[in-house]
């Protein structure tokens, strides 16, 4: 018996270690293949940094910080919070109901509701919140309803989905117990799911607010509101030192709210004693 | 088992010791005045340890938790750094040894760990081999290649312990007995001449703790190497050591057969809640 | 005691702090709903209302009409679009690739129990982390069009650059939960310390080093979307030429594109990552 075994994870074994060196190979060649198509030349690699090193000396630096104090700036910088704080509040508003119909344990529309709300949540987070701010510039021009729009969109495909896998994790018993008793829908939700993910979902939101004001900062890039414009005007006319400037702002900005949002969810977490958000 | 004739080839023969009568009368292990303090610990854990240990010997050391057991012999091997003392395997000081050197040295010490320390990822057989990684090529080794009658010759030790049907599973597949005889079976693969086992049942159903014990034993008696088995229960001590060692406090308390031990002397060895399980 | 308390099946004290808890309850979220519609009517007064173009937008009709024209998708652009999809997901691979290559220094420096330059490489590491995920896919683009111009490299360096933050977090995470035991085990026998590193700690890493790789690819086809609007060709060049033609059905025939390929990879990356486990 021994014997056989033997000899059979010996032919497995070396069939085994064939086939991982035939798949490194195709991955190489795969990837060389790949370089060649898109057109990159490893060897632009080497001088990659030599390059941007000189770039950011001396057009990036110094960075041009009286641009970004000037009054018309900081007030699109104003403009960038309120829209990232619209967009979190209705995009989170909204959210809910649709991870409500979405979940395959609690939704109250199991056949074409869930398969809808699962359609939206899915669709507002495939598409970049870039494109659906162009996608509503076309309609309703420039400014900053489309940015909130678009960011609603974003923040709806982003939350929705970690709430729709929160409320999926929850204990059945509860809801259960509540539909025996012969709740309507709407109390089944409201007293037997919201109370199990409340805490999950302020963190959720708190983590949310971060990418949304990620977001926030660039969506007005084509037009879409808020201080993104004036990264892309700096850009397309070279002054790489209030691109800079810009830059440098916006990495502090996102900087402070996750300091903000850290603290909220330790103290949310410290209230709770529930572990608020993996992530 | 091994019936047909060119499988008994792959029987796992220790080649390595086949001792001349001569060496017998020479100690495998010397430990001398061993001190060992743990950065930033106030005092010694091991406080000057000696003893030697002949080839083929089986020897248990036995103590309470804390007692220095299991640094004692991390120190032989130098996975703990000694502070002092001298540890001489053959004719080679372990603690002068640095880079190579150690390496070489400690290819010819096995070592069986009591949470088994092995990788859950690889397969069964895959872990035996990795016992004898050190002595491959560099680039081989990095590809996990081995010879085919290295690797049959894994295979024949893992049918020795029972685990034959297994060597093409995952380890974390294992329970916990099996993990360990994997472990033993990685140790002996190195074809060491001393085997430091630390408390290789404690992680164990105590009811296969005597199996594993015995299969430790065996081999170890059957290749011809020597071994040196922290064991935390004395019954288990008793059972399968001639000779035993007994720390208390980084110190040697006791050396020498069992039945010189008596009641007294234990109960200085071990804490009232120990006793009980004599 | 008093009498009151006495009273035998209720206990008036314990009643009373149970409405007391209920009405702090009750006004916590009160002040919380009300600063929130707050903040949202000085931001809706302070930015949507000056800052929006109502006389483009017109009345009501018009703006259902103006999404309306979005519909139906125009499917004579679909073969177009083929290479445009390919090229997006190759650059989101090969962006993700460069990107783990990127975090595997910046993880080890990183991670809190090996901080090999000590503290300082340490900091630099977390600084890095934090800088990559704060910047924007679209600004990194920037920076990147400006040193190497147009074309997919500059959309490769951008994915790498915006994705090292994540994947190198992550690593470093997993590089704190090793376990050493495997590690001692090898010492013990021997093993020269590259065949440490490559038997005791790659496996342990691997798994979460795909996973996350896996999933980070997912996001980057999205990302990768975007990119071709500032230069980095792709789906995004074809999207930002029907906006240019004012193709509307060409844009929603794109926008499905993206939408499908996204389902795709995604029901790929799950399956993948089911399996490393």
């Amino acid at each position: 018996m021994s014997s056989t075994n033997t000899l059979m994870v010996l032919q497995k074994r070396r069939r085994r270690s064939l086939l991982r060196f035939l798949l490194l190979l195709a991955l190489g060649a795969g990837l060389w293949l790949t370089l060649q198509y898109l057109n990159v030349r490893l060897e632009r690699f080497a001088t990659l940094f030599d390059r941007l090193g000189t770039l950011l000396a001396t057009r990036y630096y110094p960075p041009d910080f009286e641009y970004i104090m000037r009054p018309r700036f900081l007030q699109s910088v104003l403009e960038t919070i309120h829209m990232a704080l619209l967009a979190t509040l209705a995009g989170l508003l909204l959210a809910i109901p649709l991870a409500w119909l979405a979940a395959f344990n609690a939704s109250p529309l199991p056949g074409v509701g869930k398969s809808a709300a699962r359609v939206f949540i899915t669709g507002a987070r495939a598409i970049h919140e870039m494109i659906w701010a162009i996608v509503f510039i076309m309609v309703l021009g420039f400014g900053v309803l489309p940015g909130v729009l678009a960011l609603t969109l974003g923040c709806i495909g982003f939350a929705g989905k970690l709430f729709v896998e929160e409320i999926e994790s929850i204990d059945d018993a509860p809801v259960e117990a509540m539909r025996a008793a012969g709740a309507g829908p709407l109390a089944v939700f409201f007293f037997g799911v919201l109370p199990q993910v409340r805490t999950a979902f302020i963190g959720i939101g708190i983590y949310t607010w971060d990418v949304v004001f990620r977001s926030a900062t660039v969506v007005g890039f084509f037009g879409a509101g808020g201080m993104g414009w004036y990264l892309r005007r700096t850009a397309d006319q070279l002054q790489s030192d209030r691109v800079a400037a810009i830059i440098l702002l916006i990495a502090a900005l996102v900087v402070v709210s996750e300091v903000i949002s850290h603290h909220a969810r330790t103290a949310l977490e410290g209230r709770t004693g529930q572990r608020v958000l993996a992530r | 088992m091994f019936e047909s004739s060119e499988m008994a080839q792959l029987r796992f023969v220790p080649a390595r010791h086949a001792a001349p009568a001569a060496a017998l009368a020479e100690p495998l292990l010397q430990v001398e005045n061993l001190r060992v303090r743990y950065p930033g610990a106030p005092e010694d854990v091991l406080r000057g340890v000696g003893f030697t240990l002949a080839p083929r010997e089986f020897v248990a050391v036995i103590g309470a938790s804390g007692s220095g057991k299991s640094t004692l012999l991390r120190a032989i091997n130098r996975l703990v750094e000694p502070s002092a003392g001298s540890v001489r395997l053959g004719d080679i000081e372990v603690t002068a040894l640095q880079g190579g050197a150690l390496r070489r040295c400690r290819r010819r010490m096995g070592m069986i760990f009591q949470e088994f320390n092995l990788i859950e990822r690889y397969r069964v057989l895959d872990n035996v081999l990795l016992g004898r990684v050190g002595s491959q090529q560099a680039l081989r080794a990095l590809f996990s290649i081995y010879p085919a009658t290295m690797i049959a010759e894994a295979a024949a030790l893992l049918d020795r312990v029972g685990l034959g049907a297994f060597l093409d599973q995952r380890v974390d597949a294992l329970s916990g007995g099996q993990r360990q005889r994997v472990g033993i079976c990685r140790a002996l693969f190195q074809a060491p001449e001393l085997l430091l086992v630390d408390e290789p049942t404690s992680s164990l159903d105590p009811r296969i703790a005597n199996d594993i014990m015995a299969q430790i034993r065996d081999l170890a008696q059957e290749s011809g190497v020597a071994a040196l088995c922290n064991i935390h229960d004395v019954a288990l001590a008793r059972q399968f050591a001639s000779r035993v060692i007994a720390l208390r406090d980084g110190i040697i308390v006791h050396d020498g057969p069992f039945d010189e031990l008596d009641e007294a002397a234990l109960g200085g060895i071990y804490a009232a809640t120990d006793r009980s399980r004599l | 005691m008093s009498a009151a308390q006495a009273m035998p099946g209720s206990n008036p004290a314990a009643l009373a702090r149970w409405r007391q808890a209920r009405r702090r309850g009750h006004m916590a979220v009160l002040a919380v709903t009300s600063l929130l519609l707050a903040l949202s009517v000085w931001a809706v007064q302070g930015s949507v209302i000056p800052g929006t173009d109502w006389r483009r937008m017109g009345g009501f009709a018009e703006v259902v009409t103006g999404f309306g024209r979005f519909l139906p998708p125009d499917p004579t652009l679909l073969p177009t679009l083929f290479e445009p999809a390919v090229q997006t997901i190759l650059i989101a691979i090969i962006g993700t690739l460069l990107g783990a290559v990127m975090s595997l220094p910046v993880a080890v420096l990183g991670a809190a129990n090996l901080r090999p330059l000590g503290m300082p490489g340490y900091l630099l590491a977390r600084g890095l982390m934090t800088m990559s995920r704060s910047i924007h896919e679209i600004v990194w683009a920037l920076i990147f069009v400006s040193a190497v111009g147009l074309g997919a490299f500059a959309g490769i360096l951008a994915l790498a650059c915006r994705s090292v933050g994540f994947v190198s977090k992550l690593l470093a995470e997993a590089i704190e939960r090793i376990d050493m035991r495997p590690v001692e085990a090898m010492k013990a026998q021997g093993a020269r310390p590259l065949d440490m590193v490559r038997h005791a700690i790659v496996p342990q890493l691997l798994p979460i080093g795909l996973g996350t790789l896996i999933f980070e690819w997912d996001i980057n086809v999205n990302r990768a979307a975007v990119l071709g609007l500032v230069g980095a060709g792709g789906l995004g060049l074809t999207f930002h030429n029907q906006l240019i033609a004012s193709n509307y059905a060409g844009v929603t025939t794109v926008l499905l594109t993206i939408l499908a390929i996204i389902l795709v990879g995604e029901a790929i990356s799950v399956r993948l990552r089911r399996r490393l486990v």
